[in-house]
């Protein structure tokens, strides 16, 4: 579920987030933020679906890596997750990007 | 003309009636002709007014509560009926970056009326979708 490319690691998830499995997808979160690497991407480009637990939870862990001086973004984020996220504003405090690779370009400075 | 409208209940006991309750929505609104987008929506304020319920009924030990689904000519809505005080839904529109507080912000985006009403012990919220915004 982890890939690393140099100091950047990536997790992908690929279902969508309900309360069926929100707690595995804390888990997963937990997992990504304990990683080395301080450059991190949670890749939800096959996600259609997400419920309140689960932003909540996205929230933290952003807040989470930067109080350990690491920045984690959301790639593939577009149609129904892009309106979920507008809704409840994570631009204001998320960076946010259509791919993976935007968010590596970020990363990368390009 | 005699108006029709038509109405499902479902009793919710556990988490996993939520999720059928959330593809009843699902269903329901696409018979009725609701956009993919829309459905999709639909279950996403399903799921919410129904995590709330559950969480409040479990914590308080008013577990069961209801869903009900009442379509009409032109308007889709779903009301969470439980037992219990009555609730604000009115919503600042700041930003949150905490970890709880965005259930109530997604159903008043998704649906176009959203309102709390008392019934003797009980309180409902009303979440109703017009048709005409299609």
């Amino acid at each position: 579920m982890e890939t690393r490319q140099g100091a950047i690691c990536t997790l992908t998830w690929t279902e969508d987030i309900t309360l069926n499995n929100v707690e595995s997808f804390r888990q997963a979160l937990e997992q990504l933020l304990a990683e080395r690497a301080d450059q991190l991407i949670v890749n939800m480009e096959a996600v259609d679906y997400i419920n309140s637990a689960g932003l909540g939870m996205i929230a933290d862990s952003v807040m989470a890596a930067r109080a350990e001086q690491k920045e984690l973004v959301v790639a593939g984020v577009k149609g129904s997750l892009a309106e979920i996220f507008h809704i409840v504003k994570f631009s204001s405090f998320i960076k946010l990007f259509p791919t993976e690779k935007e968010a590596i370009n970020y990363f990368s400075g390009e | 003309m005699k108006h029709v409208s038509m109405i499902r209940t479902m009793m919710i006991m556990e988490t996993a009636d939520i999720l059928k309750a959330m593809d009843m929505t699902e269903q329901l609104a696409n018979e009725v002709g609701f956009l993919p987008r829309d459905c999709l929506f639909l279950r996403l304020a399903t799921e919410e007014a129904c995590t709330n319920a559950y969480e409040y009924c479990q914590k308080t030990g008013r577990l069961p509560f209801k869903i009900f689904w009442k379509i009409d000519t032109d308007q889709f809505t779903m009301i969470v009926k439980q037992r219990g005080g009555c609730f604000s839904v009115a919503q600042t529109d700041g930003v949150n970056t905490g970890s709880r507080g965005r259930g109530l912000q997604l159903i008043t985006h998704i649906v176009d009326d959203v309102y709390v009403k008392r019934a003797g012990n009980n309180v409902l919220l009303c979440m109703c979708k017009c048709k005409t915004n299609e």
